[in-house]
């Protein structure tokens, strides 16, 4: 039996609202010696959920993932706490997620990073993915080299193809063969993607910046965190926790990697306002940008612990003695609530 | 050409990654409160530049531009040491708490050392801080700014009133001394000074409207909050 529970218990929720205890992406940990106290995992419910409350308020952020200004505009103000307040009100086990940042939920995507069993957010990922880059198309080409629009196209395509085969593995009786060349291929993928991401870093570092390069950016690193997660869930269905402990944490540091080559947020937001020689105007535009590089770095961090987050769960499901694809069933059968909680063996 | 991933990090736990965020955090959090910091305090450095020229003779204006452009360094380096205090002070004491949070168990490995330094420092690529990076003393502490002992450094490096900036004021206007229309000739002159003056000012401060590679008192107090802070993760024991 899983031992997966409808709410998060109590001690853990006043350990969060007390900062005794710490969120980071799916773990909930121990402040202070940092132990693994269990996981928090979205349902199918979970983005539907969001939307609800979102929709419920008239809040632009009725979607996960709204370009930056949208996403900012449910970021700093007081229609976020709007929002945060009507998901604890719709639900007595969400205090969990008042803890966080609602536009980086919004920004980064695809929820709380605990998507591998979450196969309703991770296709509404890629569509928002897929949508979002389309719109960009023009500052893809703004910065690339030769075909560089095609090339992102042609990867997106790829990944929907590579998307659709860990959705199969399901209903598939042989899911060796296909798990793993999927897998392949999405960590090939995720390779491609991080270098159409880091030429446009390169291309932002000592230019002047525009709110579509954050977009961008962002939208090709949910692509690379989208080729993570269903690499991810089809190592889960072939039953590989141990792979997909050691491959996820590789990757939770790769992507670090490129979160270190990015600009900080006042660099970028100085460089939105370079060239400019009135100091008002140069003031203003920086404050203006400030909030849209810090929102995009946010996103980034997030994206980063939720990686990370899959290599803990997969070490303690390896723990408990569950098999992977037991994990994934289970979270499909417990939809009545958006979040459901996994604590660790001694916890239990 | 194009950066690429070097897999120099070494596979992380997510006690190593939440640390690294978190200094990454500190950085950027600390450069954006420099800049706040500066953008708050340079409109009365402003006025008391232009209270300088405001308050200086004709005679001196003309003669000895090369005196007020030395008042004037001094007024805005002595400024710049007193803003870098402030800022490396604040960055220290967010360090600390920083430091103190990351939790027991991550023991301060010599792979988290090395990778949150990495971190750091990688912004010396960039060339709106890049440049100023490259000057600062690599052993540069906290201590060695907050107790003043870097007052030097803008003594000799980032501001430098340009010479462009003085000099303003014809030679004829002093011979026509007295006269209505050279008064307001003079006023008129000593005005052009002042702007220029001012917005030398302002572009070697803050780097408005300058190329963006062009050092500034701002990058310049930015880069020594970095280095200082890589100094003192590195002598974490």
């Amino acid at each position: 039996m899983i031992p997966l529970a409808y709410t998060i218990p109590m001690a853990l929720q006043s350990g969060v609202a007390s900062g005794t205890v710490k969120l980071f992406g799916a773990i909930l940990k121990d402040a202070t010696t940092g132990k693994v106290l269990g996981h928090v995992q979205p349902t199918q419910n979970f983005d539907q959920f969001i939307a609800s409350a979102s929709h419920q308020l008239g809040a632009a952020a009725s979607h996960a993932f709204p370009p930056l200004d949208m996403a900012l505009s449910a970021a700093n103000t007081v229609q976020n706490q709007m929002i945060l307040g009507k998901l604890a009100e719709m639900s007595s086990t969400l205090g969990i997620i008042q803890t966080l940042q609602f536009a980086s939920l919004a920004v980064s995507g695809l929820g709380l990073g605990i998507s591998v069993a979450n196969l309703a957010v991770l296709q509404k990922g890629f569509k928002r993915i897929e949508n979002n880059l389309e719109r960009l198309g023009e500052a893809v080409e703004r910065v690339t080299y030769e075909r560089r629009r095609d090339d992102v196209r042609h990867d997106m395509n790829q990944l929907r193809i590579h998307v659709d085969a860990v959705i199969s593995l399901e209903d598939r009786n042989e899911k060796d063969h296909p798990g793993h060349a999927a897998q392949q291929a999405l960590a090939a993928l995720a390779g491609r993607f991080e270098t159409h991401l880091l030429i446009h870093v390169d291309d932002i570092r000592n230019s002047m910046v525009e709110d579509t390069d954050l977009e961008l950016i962002l939208s090709l690193a949910a692509a690379i965190r989208l080729c993570h997660d269903m690499g991810t869930r089809a190592l889960f269905w072939l039953d590989d926790l141990g792979g997909a402990a050691t491959l996820t944490a590789r990757q939770a540091s790769r992507f670090t990697e490129l979160v270190d080559k990015l600009p900080p947020p006042d660099a970028l937001a100085r460089l939105a306002a370079s060239g400019v020689e009135d100091r008002t105007i140069a003031t203003e535009n920086r404050a203006r940008f400030l909030p849209l590089a810090k929102n995009m770095r946010t996103g980034l961090h997030e994206t980063a612990a939720s990686v990370m987050s899959q290599s803990t769960l997969s070490r303690q499901l390896l723990d408990q003695d569950i098999r992977g694809p037991d994990y994934l069933e289970a979270i499909k059968s417990h939809d009545e609530a958006p979040l459901l909680f996994l604590p660790v063996a001694d916890n239990r | 050409m194009v950066g690429a991933l070097t897999t120099s990090i070494p596979n992380m736990d997510h006690q190593t990654l939440a640390a690294h965020l978190d200094l990454l955090i500190w950085r950027d959090e600390q450069l954006e409160a420099t800049t706040d910091q500066l953008e708050a305090a340079l409109p009365e450095l402003v006025d008391s530049v232009a209270s300088l020229v405001d308050e200086a003779g004709t005679v001196e204006l003309l003669k000895t531009s090369v005196t007020l452009r030395k008042s004037v360094d001094n007024h805005v380096k002595a400024w710049a040491a007193e803003q870098a205090r402030v800022a490396t002070k604040r960055a220290e004491i967010a360090l600390d708490a920083t430091i103190s949070s990351l939790g027991t168990e991550i023991g301060l490995a010599d792979d988290f050392r090395e990778v949150a330094v990495a971190g750091l420092g990688a912004t010396s690529g960039l060339a709106i801080i890049g440049g100023s990076l490259a000057t600062i003393p690599t052993a540069l502490t906290f201590a060695t700014v907050t107790t003043g002992g870097f007052f030097g450094f803008f003594a000799t490096a980032s501001f430098s009133v340009p010479l462009l900036a003085i000099g303003a004021l014809g030679v004829g206007v002093l011979s026509f001394t007295g006269s209505t229309v050279v008064h307001r000739a003079k006023t008129s002159a000593r005005n052009k000074l002042k702007s220029r003056l001012l917005k030398a000012v302002e572009q070697q401060v803050m780097g408005y409207g300058m190329p963006v590679g062009q050092r500034t008192v701002l990058s310049d107090i930015q880069a020594m909050i970095i280095r200082a802070g890589e100094n003192k993760i590195e002598d974490l024991t």
